[in-house]
């Protein structure tokens, strides 16, 4: 996307801005901005998802295998069946080519 | 014998109304066959075919017809029996693992399988494999919650409509308050009795420990033992005010002279109950035991709201398996194939049952 799509887009939801450029074309983003710590704070400590199409799978078989880790299951062997159920799954949707 | 009826009677007697007006039936019966067709025929109809193939939500590639591999994939089993060393290795077909997981995945007839059930027998351990445990594993929490749910439910109405037949004062209020967690949302109910199941705080742990001080306290939600039980109680309490309403209807069918007839011959209380009440209630309890049955096995909310199919998936329904695989994990063909056998199964258990309890009507 481009610099005036970002901020485009973030002006409309109000989400925090993606970029540098775009924090900086938004009033409340600017370097002097009332919102402007919150940009920093997600900027030196957000960590990025997976860029993968599988996401929502992943995401629903790992939400699965932390619960039944904490719930007492076997870790190994929690951990085993959900790579199983992942590896599963790229081969069904063929690899998300 | 048969009793000669005037004409006029006879008439009434044989009278259905729709015989009569078949034109006019047609036309009022149009629009709820419209709904029918479009909402529920329609996508039954659809989900079938979508089951043959690989379609999946949200996904750039197009849909291939896959045959009966999902249907395959759900209900495939196979049975391998393994020499356990001493030393924890394993031997399969002279070659030694360390793991059940490594031979299932060194052995090419029996990739995709794992393990359902473990159990020794002849001196090798055997197992049982499924290429889709959980499915089978839900099935059978399914069954399990069906046959906890139903007795308690039905006898609790029958004893509550028992209790509430007679208009004493306050009768109403009672029929009330059991009728509230009919209107409530299940949604509601199941927060509410998260908190009360709740192993310290919570006030059933709290009520049993205060009549009996030696208790060891039940986690019941987290503990794989008590966590469905725990879920068909819940369940039962929220549905009886509706088999209580259609007990207390049908008990006001049978006719009051029979029970003075046996009163004036001596029958005790109980001997009334067993020879006239529970005859004169068999269709009643019939359909209930039918209607409870048939939504029991939907059961879904409560698994979602309250254990999200844990503690080791002993909560896991068919139905939450099928919102997990097809919305969730997006396999939407998967899911509509887990939902077509599931149809079948329940259509072929109500018609058994029916036919096993002599269903008039």
């Amino acid at each position: 996307m481009q610099v005036d799509e970002i901020a485009f887009f973030n002006r409309t939801t109000g989400f925090i801005p993606t970029s540098q450029q775009a924090a900086n074309k938004l009033p409340e983003y600017q370097p002097d901005g009332s919102l402007r710590k919150l940009y920093m704070l997600s900027q030196n400590n957000v960590v990025m998802r997976p860029a993968t199409p599988a996401y929502p799978v992943i995401s629903s078989i790992f939400s699965q295998a932390v619960r039944r880790i904490a719930q007492g299951s076997d870790v190994n062997a929690t951990l085993d069946r959900a790579v199983d159920e992942i590896e599963l799954n790229i081969l069904d949707n063929r690899g998300y080519q | 014998m048969s009793v000669k009826l005037s004409a006029d009677q006879q008439y009434q007697l044989s009278y259905t109304g729709i015989g009569n007006d078949k034109r006019q039936a047609r036309v009022m019966l149009l629009p709820a066959i419209f709904l029918l067709a479009i909402f529920v025929l329609l996508p039954l109809l659809v989900s079938v075919g979508v089951s043959f193939t690989d379609e999946r939500l949200l996904s750039p590639n197009t849909a291939n017809f896959v045959g009966l591999e999902n249907y395959k994939r759900l209900l495939s089993l196979k049975h391998i029996s393994v020499e356990a060393r001493r030393d924890k290795s394993l031997i399969f077909n002279g070659q030694r693992y360390a793991k059940v997981r490594d031979i299932l995945r060194n052995n090419s007839q029996l990739y995709g399988y794992s393990v359902l059930a473990e159990f020794e027998f002849n001196k090798k351990q055997q197992f049982l494999l499924a290429r889709d445990p959980l499915f089978i594993r839900s099935v059978l929490n399914t069954f399990q919650f069906v046959v906890m749910v139903v007795p308690i439910q039905v006898g609790l109405a029958l004893l509550l409509a028992l209790a509430l037949r007679r208009n004493f004062r306050g009768a109403l209020v009672l029929k009330l308050m059991f009728f509230a967690p009919v209107v409530m949302s299940m949604v509601v109910v199941c927060v509410i009795w998260t908190l009360m199941l709740h192993q310290q705080e919570g006030l059933i742990n709290q009520a049993i420990l205060s009549i009996w001080p030696d208790y060891q306290e039940i986690d019941w939600l987290n503990d794989s033992n008590w966590a469905l039980f725990a879920i068909a109680c819940l369940s039962a309490w929220q549905g009886v005010g509706v088999q209580m309403l259609i007990i207390i209807a049908g008990l006001q069918g049978i006719p009051k002279m029979l029970y003075e007839a046996a009163s004036i011959d001596g029958a005790s209380k109980w001997a009334q109950f067993r020879f006239i009440t529970l005859p004169g209630l068999k269709q009643t309890l019939v359909f209930v035991v039918l209607s409870t049955t048939i939504f029991a096995f939907s059961l879904f909310v409560q698994v979602d709201v309250m254990t999200q199919g844990g503690p080791q998936d002993a909560t896991s329904t068919v139905l939450y398996f099928a919102i997990e695989k097809g919305f969730r994990q997006q396999q939407i063909a998967y899911g509509a194939t887990v939902c077509i056998l599931y149809f079948m199964m329940i259509l072929m258990i109500s018609m058994l049952q029916r036919k096993l309890l002599n269903y008039a009507k």
